[in-house]
């Protein structure tokens, strides 16, 4: 017979972890990830070359040509391991199963959140790896500034996943929930982004917006905002058009994607803790 | 000792509409327990409160003296459970499902292989602990649940409706491992449309309808103080209805339902002679009468007359 004092807290969240790292494997959806984060970069690099492009003189130049799509694939990558895996438990009714067990859902879930940040960490590492390996092999040089962006997607990684769990936690359904995180961090607020940047106002507070910065921090020193005008010649009829490249303050956009992850977790952690299995 | 459960004024309202009313029940250690009521009157919730599914609206639940509305980690340590058809991960085994689920309980390997191979033996899923789940059927689900539910070899077992899904066999054997439970003391809170099942496995039961409790006591006691027999007739042909009118106004007879046309049900109130009485005055009445019982000592009709009461 089980003993309460045999029932370790950090050991259940770590049993948690596992399984539902085992459910990524068995979906196949690891896998998937880590074909996507293999295959855009050797695009990038191999297209250029096939048709005869030389790469940039500049390694910074060169490593943003694949950093700028580590956004796309983040957004992926939270699809696919965090958007879904909260209201699952409710919708698939396995919830029955894994509730009545002595085990708290604070426990259940961080254990899934440390699942779906680790699964997108393989995924974001396997991309950044090959950067590193490409970097390495035509400049003989790997950057500090690589593993700072490196860092700077995980940690956009982690908001983004604290906010996918929070939609996991509002929904009822699990398609539901996929496409609207898919639609929320690849459209929608690109879209919002855009709009405010063509009015002159900078989105400063958008959680999408601020994934430039993981671009922006390979370039030295770190960027600021500049306008850039386009010539009469492309507007034609007026007096040419200026429009300002905004860049996210560092400082600010990493204590931002903080504040999300924090009020992610808090809000879809007691939404979770409430739900109730009617 | 404590009783393994007790509830305390449990009440819950589902947007006003009140699906438990400040139900009180006892259930000792080592009793198996059957938990009866019609659909919607509040079986299912009740069990869903016991294992932290959802939180009720007021009261109290605990197993031994550990509140599981309070802290349900603590109180589920010594309880399995098997609530509804539970729906499994599919691309798992029962081998990891068992691991799974032991682990978070705080068991070693050792003893998840030792129990895992035991209760999949017992439930009788031994030859499929490799396979995947996504091929299981719903019988083959539900025997699985109660293995999970068995793995840690706990005091209390919550079930509701576990046979639901098995076929007649199945039925069969899981009553028999309920047997064996019974015998090794463990106390079983058990939910069932089946009443004979209850009735055969179950100590005491509770009846509940729109989420209060209507009597609770040992399934002896039940049918010891039922002063009322219902009795069975079968007939020739069907009986014209002034005749049926006529047995109705006879002395003692509460109640009398023609169950199909050439079946009638009465529920009769006076002892055995009595009944030896009544049957001469049917018989006098020219009704052809080819078969005759009394069911004196059946749970359903107790029950009915419950639920009959209930109504009223």
């Amino acid at each position: 017979m089980p003993e309460s004092n045999k029932i370790s807290r950090p050991r259940q969240l770590l049993t948690v972890t596992r399984y539902e790292l085992l459910k990524y494997l068995r979906s196949r959806r690891l896998l998937a990830a880590i074909i996507l984060a293999t295959v855009v970069p050797l695009l990038i690099l191999l297209i250029p070359l096939l048709v005869g492009l030389e790469n940039p003189a500049n390694i910074s130049d060169f490593l943003i040509q694949f950093v700028s799509f580590m956004d796309i694939l983040i957004v992926i990558g939270v699809t696919l391991f965090g958007a879904d895996t909260l209201v699952s438990e409710f919708q698939h009714k396995t919830a029955y199963l894994l509730f009545p067990n002595p085990v708290t859902r604070a426990g259940i879930f961080f254990g899934k959140y440390l699942a779906s940040a680790i699964a997108t960490f393989i995924m974001i590492l396997v991309f950044y790896g090959i950067i590193g390996i490409a970097s390495f092999g035509f400049y003989l040089d790997v950057p500090i500034q690589l593993f700072y962006s490196l860092s700077v997607a995980g940690l956009y990684a982690l908001s983004l996943l604290a906010l996918a769990f929070f939609i996991s936690s509002i929904m009822r359904g699990s398609t539901g929930s996929t496409v609207l995180t898919f639609l929320l961090f690849f459209l929608i607020l690109p879209i919002f982004d855009f709009g405010l940047t063509l009015a002159q106002v900078k989105p400063w507070f958008s959680a999408t917006f601020v994934s430039s910065m993981m671009w922006n921090i390979l370039i030295t020193p770190y960027p600021s905002d500049f306008v850039f005008n386009i010539p009469v010649f492309l507007a034609p009829g007026s007096e040419g058009l200026s429009i300002t490249n905004y860049v996210p303050e560092l400082n600010l956009s990493i204590g931002l994607l903080l504040l999300y992850m924090l009020f992610g977790l808090a809000v879809s952690l007691r939404l979770f803790s409430r739900k109730e299995m009617v | 000792m404590p009783a393994a459960i007790t509830i305390e004024k449990l009440t819950k309202s589902y947007k006003g509409l009140l699906a438990l009313d400040n139900l009180d029940l006892k259930v000792e250690s080592g009793t198996v327990y059957g938990y009866l009521g019609p659909n919607g009157a509040g079986k299912t919730t009740t069990i869903k409160i016991l294992t932290s599914l959802i939180k009720p609206t007021s009261g109290k639940a605990y197993f031994f003296d550990q509140d599981v509305t309070k802290e349900p980690e603590t109180a589920l340590i010594n309880v399995g459970a098997v609530v509804e058809t539970p729906e499994f991960y599919n691309y798992m085994t029962p081998n990891e499902i068992l691991s799974y689920f032991g682990k978070l309980r705080g068991l070693k390997n050792p003893e998840i292989e030792d129990n895992s191979s035991r209760c999949l033996k017992l439930v009788g899923l031994d030859n499929w602990k490799k396979k995947r789940i996504a091929t299981f059927s719903r019988g083959m689900k539900q025997r699985l649940a109660l293995a999970q539910a068995l793995l840690h070899d706990p005091q209390i077992l919550i079930l509701d409706e576990p046979t639901i899904g098995l076929d007649p066999r199945g039925m069969v054997e899981v009553r028999e491992i309920f047997r064996s439970l019974k015998k090794e003391g463990k106390t079983i809170f058990m939910s069932s449309h089946l009443i004979r099942e209850v009735q055969e496995i179950c100590d005491s039961v509770a009846l509940i309808d729109k989420g209060r409790l209507i009597l609770s006591n040992t399934v002896e006691s039940l049918f010891e103080k039922s002063d009322s027999v219902d009795i069975e007739m079968k007939l020739v042909k069907p009986p014209p209805p002034e005749q049926i009118a006529l047995v109705k106004r006879m002395g003692g007879i509460e109640s009398l339902t023609q169950v199909d046309p050439t079946t009638l049900r009465i529920s009769y109130k006076g002892s055995f002679d009595d009944v030896v009485l009544l049957l001469k005055r049917i018989v006098n009445q020219d009704l052809k009468i080819y078969s005759f019982k009394t069911i004196q000592g059946d749970l359903e009709a107790v029950y009915m007359k419950m639920i009959r009461e209930s109504v009223r």
